[in-house]
C-alpha cells in the first residue's frame, strides 16, 4: 500500500482510494427531539467514523457530544448477541442463547399463560428509551387486549405537556426564533441538552435579544445570559405567582387578552394577591431587587416569552410549578403569536413538521373495549384524563397489593429499573411477576430480570422515518447490517404479534407496510424518501389560527382556573389554580439539611445508556456529587474524596465534586449510574399527585465524609 | 493558505463534542488512559452563582515559532508550509519528552509505544476540503478554522470576545 493511501486510510478520507463510503442515518440517543443527522463513515462493513450531516434540519453538520459517541455507542462490549432464556433462579444472570423462532414461542407462552388466568390487564407494556417504536408497542398492547401501556415519560416529559394540555387543549412550544422582545428562560438547559435549542438561545443574542435565566444549577445557559437568577429548588411556582401579583397591580398585562381568550382570571388574581415580594425572597432565596427588576422586565416587555422546561415537572410540586411559569406568558398574551406560546401539533413521534399522519387512527384502530381501568388511574386522574398511558409511577404500588387488580408480566422494551424511585422495590415487584420479557441494545438489571432476553439493534443498523421540524422527513436506510443476531424493535413485535397470534396482520407485517399505512394521506412519497438517503420536504397543512375556536379544553378557553383539576379537587385534594406548595417532603430539616437535587443533564450522558460508552465516561469517570465549595470546607470535604448522600430511605457512597453549579445547601448527583443510583435515596410514595412525577430535584438529604478505611 | 483555529468564548460551552469527536478521528483508546488531542475545561472562578465560569477547548496552539520544534532532537516536528500547522512524523521520536517539556500548552502526549503524538489540525482532512473534526462536530460553531486572511479582516476587531490559537502576534 502506498504511503499515500496509508495516510488517507489514516485519517479516514472517504474516497475511492481508501473504499470509505459515507452513509447516512440519524441519531436516536435523545430522541425524540434533535433527531440529528449522521454522516457514518463505513470501511469494510464496519462504521469507522460519525459526523453530522451537513445540511441536515436541526443539526446541520454539527453534533453533541453525546451523538458525537454513535460509534462506541453501536460497538458497546455489553451489547446483547442472541435471544436468551434465563435458566437460573429470576434475577441471576444465568442464561442461555435461543434461537429467534423459541424466544417467540416463549413469549407467547408467558403472555398467553398470563391472559387466560388473570386477562390481559395482568400484562404491563414498558418502555424506556428509544422511542422510536412507541406507537408499535403502544399498538402491540391494544391488539394483545390490555391499555396498559406505559413509559418513561411518566418521570420525564409528560407533566410538561400536561401543563400545556390543561392551559391549552393543545401542546405548546416556545418560538425562540420568532423574536420575542424578552426571553425567560425557566431551568432552560439546551446548551447541555438537545443542542439545537440552545442554538436558537445564541443566534436570538446575537441577534441582540435580551436573555434572563431562571435555574436552580448554574448552567452555561446560566452563565451566558444577560441577568442570571439561581433560585432554591422548587421555589419557581412561588416566584412565578409573585411575577404575576406584581404584573398585575401595576397593569403590566395584556387585559383584552385575557378578556378574549382566558378562563379564571379573577380567581387566579385573588389567589396571586396573596404573594409578596418579602416572602418570596425568603422562600426562593432570590434577593428582592432581583425579583422586582425581573417583573417590571416582563411587565414592560411587549412580546417577552417565558419559556419553562421539563425540570420543573421533576418536583412533588412540578405540575403546578409548570402552570404557574405558564401562566406568565398568559397574562402577556404571549401566546399563538410570533414569538410566543405557539401551538405545537405532533406530526409524527411527537415531532411537529407541519403536515399530518394517522398516528393516532395507528392505535383506535384495534383500541381494546371494556378494560379495567389503566395503571394510576385511581391515584393520578389528572394524568389518566390527559394521557392515554398508564402511569408508571403507579405500577409497583399495584403490583404489590393487586389493588385494585393483579398484575403479573411486563413485556418491555428498554425498560430500566433505575428510573423508579426506589429502585430496589421495582426490582422486588419484577421479581414477584410470572413472566417477564425484554428486548434491549444492551444488558439491563431489568434483563436479568426476565424470562426471556432479546436484542435489539441501534439506529445505525436499521431503517426509519423520522419527522423534523423543518417540516421534512427523513427514511434512513441501514448504514451497516445488525450486529449479531440483532432485530431492530418493531421486527420484534412483529415477530411477537404472529407468535400470539393476534388479530393484527398490519402489525405483523412489519415497519415498512406500517408507516405506509400511517403516512398513506401524507403527501410524501415514502419509496422515493427512502431512496433519496436524505431529508424530503413534505407540503405543510394550513390550519386555522390558533385561538380563532373554541379551545380543547373545558371551558374552550385558555385555563388558568383549570377544570380539568377542578373535578379532581375534593376527592384527590387538588387545586385548579396553579397555587404553589413546599416540594419538600416531610423529614426533618435538621437531620437532612441539604436538598438533593437529581435528574439534571450532563453534556457525556443521558440517563443511564451512555455511562458505559469509554469516550464519554472519560470525561467525568467517576460518579461525584456536586458541592457547593463553602459547604465542602464547612464538612471538610475536599475535592475527589468519597461521601455518603442519605436520606430517609437509604445512603449511597459517591465522590465529592467541589462545583459553583450546586447552590450553597443543594447537592447536585446526576442519575442513572448502577454504582451509585440515587434514585435508591427516593421514596416511591414521593409522587406529585398530579402527574405522578417524582421528586427527583427536592429530596431532603444529608452529606457526610465517608470514613476513610487504614 | 495558512490557517488558525479560533475559538468564540462567548458560544463554548465546555461539551466536550470537540474532543469526542477527536477520540473518533484519531481512535484514541482511554480505557488504555490514552487522551484526545484536544480537550475541554470549564475553570471555576468561585463558590457563588454569579462568579465568572469561563469554558474552554485547548488543542496545539500550533504557535508560528514553536519551541516544540526546537527542542526536538530528532527533527520529528515541522510547520507545515501550506498550512502553518505544526504537524510530526514520529517515526524518528526517542520518546525523550523534550517537546512536552518546551511546549506552555502541554499539547504533546505519548501513545503505547512511547511515541509523541498531538493535534495536527487533522491536516489530511483539510487538505481534502474537510474541516478538522473537531472543528465539524462543535454544536454552536465556537471553534472554527479561519483562513489567516479571513481572521485579519473580520475577526481581529472581535479578539477580546475569541481565543486565536496560532501564533499570529496579535
Amino acid at each position: 500500500m502506498s504511503e499515500d493511501v496509508k495516510e488517507l486510510l489514516r485519517a479516514k478520507i472517504p474516497c475511492e482510494k481508501t473504499g470509505i463510503e459515507i452513509r447516512h442515518s440519524v441519531c436516536d440517543i435523545c430522541t425524540p427531539g434533535p433527531q440529528c443527522g449522521l454522516d457514518v463513515y463505513v470501511k469494510d462493513g464496519k462504521v469507522i467514523k460519525i459526523e453530522g450531516t451537513k445540511g441536515f434540519g436541526p443539526n446541520n453538520g454539527a453534533l453533541c457530544t453525546k451523538g458525537a459517541a454513535n460509534r462506541q455507542y453501536l460497538y458497546r462490549k455489553d451489547r446483547i448477541q442472541h435471544p436468551m432464556k434465563r435458566v437460573g433462579p429470576r434475577g441471576s444472570d444465568e442464561f442461555e442463547p435461543i434461537t429467534w423462532e423459541e424466544a417467540f414461542r416463549l413469549i407467547a407462552e408467558g403472555l398467553n399463560s398470563v391472559k387466560e388466568k388473570y386477562g390481559a390487564d395482568a400484562v404491563a407494556f414498558m418502555t424506556g428509551y428509544p422511542k422510536w417504536y412507541r406507537p408499535w408497542l403502544h399498538r402491540l398492547a391494544f391488539s394483545f387486549g390490555t391499555e396498559n401501556y406505559m413509559t418513561e415519560s411518566s418521570t420525564c416529559h409528560t407533566a410538561e405537556v400536561m401543563s400545556y394540555l390543561l392551559a391549552f387543549g393543545n401542546e405548546m412550544s416556545a418560538d425562540v426564533p420568532g423574536g420575542p422582545d424578552l426571553l425567560v428562560g425557566w431551568s432552560a438547559n439546551h446548551m447541555i441538552s438537545g443542542f439545537p435549542n440552545g442554538r436558537n438561545f445564541f443566534n436570538y443574542m446575537e441577534k441582540g435579544g435580551k436573555v434572563v435565566n431562571i435555574d436552580t444549577r448554574v448552567t452555561p445557559n446560566e452563565q451566558k445570559a444577560d441577568i442570571m437568577i439561581t433560585i432554591k429548588s422548587g421555589t419557581d411556582g412561588y416566584l412565578a405567582n409573585t411575577i404575576a401579583s406584581i404584573l398585575i397591580k401595576n397593569d403590566w398585562i395584556d387585559k383584552e387578552f385575557i378578556d378574549n381568550y382566558v378562563h379564571g382570571f379573577e380567581e387566579y388574581k385573588a389567589m396571586v394577591s396573596e404573594y409578596t415580594v418579602e416572602e418570596c425572597e425568603q422562600i426562593t432565596g432570590v434577593p428582592a431587587e432581583k425579583i422586582t427588576e425581573l417583573a417590571r422586565l416582563i411587565g414592560e416587555a411587549k412580546n417577552p416569552l417565558i419559556m419553562p422546561s421539563n425540570g420543573l415537572c421533576h418536583h412533588i410540586n412540578g405540575l403546578q410549578t409548570h402552570r404557574a411559569v405558564v401562566a406568565l406568558n398568559i397574562l402577556k398574551g404571549s401566546v399563538a403569536r410570533k414569538g410566543g406560546m405557539n401551538p405545537s401539533y405532533g406530526s409524527w413521534l411527537e415531532m411537529n413538521a407541519g403536515f399530518v399522519t394517522k398516528e393516532e387512527e395507528f392505535l383506535n384502530d384495534v383500541r381494546p373495549k371494556g378494560n379495567k381501568p389503566r395503571i394510576g388511574t385511581d391515584r393520578f386522574p389528572v394524568w389518566t384524563e390527559l394521557k392515554d398511558e398508564g402511569q408508571l409511577m403507579d405500577f409497583v404500588r399495584q403490583a404489590e397489593s393487586g389493588d385494585p387488580y393483579p398484575l403479573k408480566a411486563i413485556y418491555g422494551h428498554g425498560v430500566n429499573t433505575m428510573i423508579h424511585p426506589q429502585s430496589d422495590k421495582f426490582v422486588e415487584a419484577a421479581k414477584q411477576m410470572e413472566f417477564i420479557a425484554a428486548t434491549d441494545i444492551f444488558w439491563t438489571e431489568f434483563c436479568s430480570l426476565a424470562d426471556v432476553v432479546l436484542p435489539a439493534c441501534t439506529s445505525m443498523e436499521r431503517s426509519e422515518v423520522k419527522a423534523n421540524g423543518n417540516g421534512c422527513i427523513f427514511y434512513s436506510s441501514p448504514a451497516v447490517e445488525p450486529l449479531y443476531e440483532s432485530k431492530d424493535d418493531v421486527t420484534i413485535m412483529a415477530g411477537v404479534a404472529k407468535a400470539l397470534n393476534l388479530n393484527d396482520d398490519l402489525l405483523k407485517s412489519g415497519y415498512d407496510a406500517c408507516i405506509k399505512h400511517i403516512f398513506r394521506e401524507t403527501p410524501v412519497d415514502l419509496d422515493q424518501a427512502k431512496a433519496a438517503a436524505k431529508q424530503v420536504p413534505v407540503e405543510r397543512v394550513q390550519r386555522d389560527p390558533f385561538l380563532s375556536k373554541p379551545l380543547k379544553t373545558p371551558s374552550g378557553k385558555i385555563e388558568l382556573y383549570s377544570e380539568v383539576i377542578a373535578k379532581y379537587a375534593a376527592s384527590h385534594n387538588l387545586d385548579p389554580l396553579p397555587k404553589w406548595y413546599s416540594g419538600f417532603g416531610e423529614e426533618s430539616p435538621e437531620e437532612f439539611p441539604f436538598t438533593l437535587v437529581s435528574g439534571g443533564r450532563q453534556a457525556n450522558a443521558i440517563h443511564s445508556h451512555l455511562h458505559k460508552v469509554p469516550w464519554l465516561r472519560s470525561l467525568r469517570p467517576e460518579v461525584m456529587a456536586d458541592i457547593n465549595p463553602l459547604d465542602a470546607a464547612r464538612l471538610n470535604i475536599e475535592q475527589g474524596d468519597e461521601v455518603y448522600l442519605s436520606s430517609a430511605t437509604n445512603k449511597i457512597k459517591v465522590k465529592a465534586n467541589l462545583s459553583a453549579i450546586a447552590l450553597l445547601g443543594q447537592v447536585n448527583l446526576y442519575h442513572g449510574y448502577e454504582e451509585a443510583n440515587v434514585n435508591l435515596l427516593l421514596p416511591n410514595t414521593f409522587l406529585d399527585p398530579y402527574s405522578g412525577f417524582p421528586g427527583f430535584k427536592q429530596l431532603r438529604c444529608n452529606i457526610e465524609k465517608a470514613e476513610v478505611e487504614s | 493558505m495558512s490557517y488558525m483555529f479560533i475559538l468564540d468564548k462567548r458560544k463554548c460551552v465546555g461539551c466536550s463534542a470537540c474532543a469526542v469527536a477527536c477520540m473518533d478521528q484519531n481512535d484514541i483508546d482511554v480505557t488504555a488512559g490514552d487522551r484526545p488531542f484536544r480537550q475541554c475545561f470549564t475553570l471555576e472562578s468561585g463558590p457563588n452563582p454569579e462568579d465568572k465560569m469561563t469554558f474552554m477547548s485547548l488543542a496545539c496552539m500550533h504557535c508560528e515559532d514553536a519551541p516544540c520544534i526546537q527542542a526536538c532532537p530528532s527533527g520529528c516536528l515541522k510547520k507545515d508550509p501550506e498550512t502553518g500547522f505544526t504537524i510530526y512524523d514520529n517515526t524518528n521520536c526517542i520518546g525523550c519528552h523534550s517537546c512536552a517539556m518546551a511546549c506552555p500548552f502541554a499539547a504533546p502526549s505519548y501513545n503505547k509505544e512511547g511515541k509523541m503524538e498531538k493535534c495536527d489540525g487533522c491536516l489530511t482532512r483539510v487538505r481534502h476540503g474537510l474541516e478538522p473534526a473537531c472543528v465539524r462536530i462543535c454544536p454552536f460553531g465556537a471553534l472554527q478554522l479561519v483562513e489567516k486572511e479571513e481572521y485579519e479582516n473580520n475577526l481581529r476587531k472581535k479578539a477580546a470576545e475569541l481565543i486565536v490559537y496560532s501564533s499570529l502576534k496579535n
